[in-house]
C-alpha cells in the first residue's frame, strides 16, 4: 500500500457502551479507491466498527479524519449497504436509484445520466419501472448498491450486504460490485463474517479480534481480479485469514 | 452402500407448472444424502415429498416398502426457520417429540439429557428461545429432531439463516452427531462447499421442471479440508452443474 493515498485515519479508537468495552486502541488508515474488508469472530462488533466509522455512533476515545478532517456523515459524502432490504416499497426501481441525488439537488439531466449509466452497470436496465415487491431478493440489494454507488460517495460502507442472499446470487451479485468498484474506484469498507468473500473483494483485510475489538493483523490481497476460489495464492490466503479468525 | 430405506419415484405437479419430472432415487440406510440445484428448482417441494407432507402427482415415496407417512413412520424435520416454541424451555422443547410419543418419563428425560449432551446445550437446559442465539436456536431444533430416534431425518436448509462463521461451526458439530447416531439424512441446501463438506452422496437437480442432472458419491475422508484441491475441484464441478458461477 506504499504510495497511496491516505484517506481516513483512525487513531485510538476506542467505543464504550458504559461497562463494556467493544473497540479498544483501533488504529489503521483506509487509502483512496481502496476496496478494504473488515473481518472478525461472531459478535465481535463489527457494526459497531462500522457505525463508528461513519459517524453514526459517537466514539469514546481517539478520532477519526477523513482528509484531515473529523468525520462526519452529514458534511461527507457516505454511502451505506445493510443487510437488511432497504428499498422503498412505493418507489420504483429508478425512483429508489436517484433519491439521493434528488436529496443532494443534482440538476434533473445529470441524474437522468448518472442513475441510467449506473442502472446499466448492475444490470438493472429494463427494471426501472419495477417496484421492490416484483424483483427478487438479489435484485433488491442491487438496487441498494445502484443507490450507493450513484451519489458518487467519498466512503461506501458495506456491512455484510450479501449475508441472507442464497450462494448463486451472492456470487452473481459479488462480481458485479467488483466491476462496479473497478469503474467507478470509490472507497470501500465491506464488513462480513465470510472469509472466503473477503478474500475474493478486497485488496487488503483487517482481521479483528475477539472483543474487546482491536486490530489482530492486516492481510494484503495481491491478486488480479476476476478472482479463482481454487487458485493456490488465493486459498493461501484464504487459510491465514481462517487461522486468523478462528474460534470454532 | 447400506440397504436402501427410501423409494422415491415422482413426477409433481402444481396445476400446469411441472415441478419435479419423473425423479427417481433411493436413500440408502445410514447415508447423508445432499440434495443441491439452481435456486427455485423445486428443493423445499422435494423435501415434503420425501417428508410425506406433500403427495406426488404421479408416483411414490416409500420407506421401507410402504408408503411415506409422517403419523406412522418415525421422521424428523429441522427446517431453516427457527422453530422453537417461545413459551418452552430449552428443555421441554427437545423433550416434547418424545412427550407426543408417548415414551416413559424415565426413558424420555434419558435421552432428552444426552441429545442436548450431544449439541453442546448442557447448562442451558433452563432457557427460553429469546435468551439464546440463532446458532443455539438450530440445535435445538437439531437435538429435537435427533432425540425421538428418527428412521429418517429431513434437513431442508437448516443453516441458511446463521452467519458464514457460525454456519461452519454446525457443519461440524451436525458431522459429529451423524457420525455418533448414524442415521439416515436427506440434507437440503443451495451452498456447494456446504454439500461437499457434509454428504456422502450429492444429487444435483436441473432447473424447473426439476430432474436428475448428476450423482456424486463423495469419499474424501472427514474431517474433509475445505481448501484441498481435490475438495475445490468437486465444489468446482457441482457449481458449474448447477449453474452458479462462482
Amino acid at each position: 500500500m506504499k504510495g497511496r493515498k491516505v484517506k481516513i485515519e483512525v487513531r485510538n479508537l476506542s467505543k464504550h457502551f458504559e461497562d463494556l468495552i467493544v473497540l479498544q486502541h483501533m488504529d489503521f488508515d483506509i487509502y483512496e479507491g481502496e476496496f478494504l474488508c473488515v473481518v472478525g469472530p461472531t459478535g465481535c462488533g463489527k457494526t459497531t466498527f462500522c457505525n463508528v466509522v461513519t459517524g453514526l455512533l459517537p466514539i469514546t476515545e481517539g478520532s477519526i479524519t477523513m482528509q484531515g478532517e473529523r468525520i462526519d456523515f452529514r458534511k461527507h459524502n457516505v454511502s451505506f449497504v445493510f443487510q437488511e432490504p432497504s428499498c422503498i416499497p412505493w418507489r420504483t426501481v429508478w425512483d429508489d436509484v436517484k433519491i439521493g441525488l434528488e436529496i443532494k439537488k443534482v440538476p434533473k439531466q445529470e441524474i437522468q445520466s448518472r442513475v441510467s449509466a449506473i442502472l446499466d452497470l448492475t444490470g438493472l436496465s429494463g427494471f426501472e419501472h419495477f417496484f421492490p415487491s416484483q424483483i427478487s431478493a438479489g435484485m433488491k440489494q442491487r438496487v441498494a448498491i445502484a443507490r450507493a454507488f450513484v451519489t458518487q460517495p467519498d466512503l461506501l460502507l458495506m456491512d455484510e450486504p450479501f449475508g441472507q442472499l442464497d450462494t448463486s446470487t451472492r456470487f452473481y451479485i459479488e462480481n458485479q460490485l467488483i466491476e462496479v468498484w473497478k469503474k467507478t474506484k470509490r472507497t470501500v469498507i465491506f464488513v462480513t463474517h465470510n472469509l472466503e468473500e473477503a478474500v475474493y473483494l478486497s485488496q487488503r483485510i483487517l482481521v479483528c479480534t475477539q472483543k474487546p475489538t482491536g486490530i489482530k493483523e492486516e492481510v494484503i490481497v495481491d491478486l488480479p481480479y476476476p478472482r479463482d476460489i481454487s487458485d493456490r495464492e488465493f486459498v493461501s490466503i484464504r487459510n491465514r485469514v481462517t487461522d486468523l479468525v478462528k474460534w470454532w | 452402500m447400506d440397504q436402501e430405506l427410501i423409494d422415491a419415484q415422482i413426477t409433481m405437479k402444481f396445476d400446469d407448472m411441472t415441478v419435479l419430472e419423473d425423479l427417481q432415487f433411493k436413500v440408502h440406510r445410514n447415508e447423508f444424502l445432499v440434495l443441491v440445484g439452481p435456486t427455485g428448482c423445486g428443493k423445499t417441494t422435494l423435501a415434503r415429498l420425501l417428508g410425506g407432507l406433500l403427495k406426488p402427482t404421479r408416483g411414490h415415496v416409500n420407506i421401507g416398502g410402504e408408503q411415506v407417512n409422517p403419523k406412522i413412520h418415525n421422521i424428523s424435520f429441522v427446517f431453516q426457520e427457527p422453530s422453537c416454541i417461545p413459551w418452552r424451555t430449552l428443555w421441554d422443547d427437545i423433550y416434547m417429540g418424545l412427550e407426543i410419543k408417548g415414551v416413559d418419563p424415565k426413558t424420555s428425560e434419558a435421552r432428552t439429557r444426552e441429545v442436548i449432551k450431544l449439541v453442546g446445550l448442557d447448562g442451558f437446559e433452563a432457557y427460553f428461545p429469546k435468551q439464546i442465539s440463532g446458532g443455539m436456536k438450530q440445535r435445538v431444533a437439531i437435538a429435537r429432531a435427533y432425540a425421538t430416534k428418527p428412521d429418517f431425518l429431513l434437513m431442508d436448509e437448516p443453516f441458511g439463516h446463521l452467519d458464514a462463521q457460525t454456519r461452519y461451526l454446525m457443519q461440524i458439530e451436525i458431522m459429529k452427531i451423524w457420525e455418533s447416531e448414524k442415521k439416515t439424512v436427506a440434507y437440503i441446501t443451495n451452498n456447494i462447499e456446504e454439500a461437499v463438506y457434509l454428504a456422502t452422496r450429492i444429487i444435483v437437480l436441473s432447473r424447473l421442471p426439476a430432474s436428475i442432472k448428476a450423482e456424486h458419491h463423495i469419499r474424501l475422508a472427514r474431517p474433509r479440508n475445505l481448501t484441498s484441491p481435490d475438495f475445490l475441484k468437486l465444489r468446482k464441478e457441482i457449481a458449474q452443474q448447477c449453474e452458479i458461477v462462482e
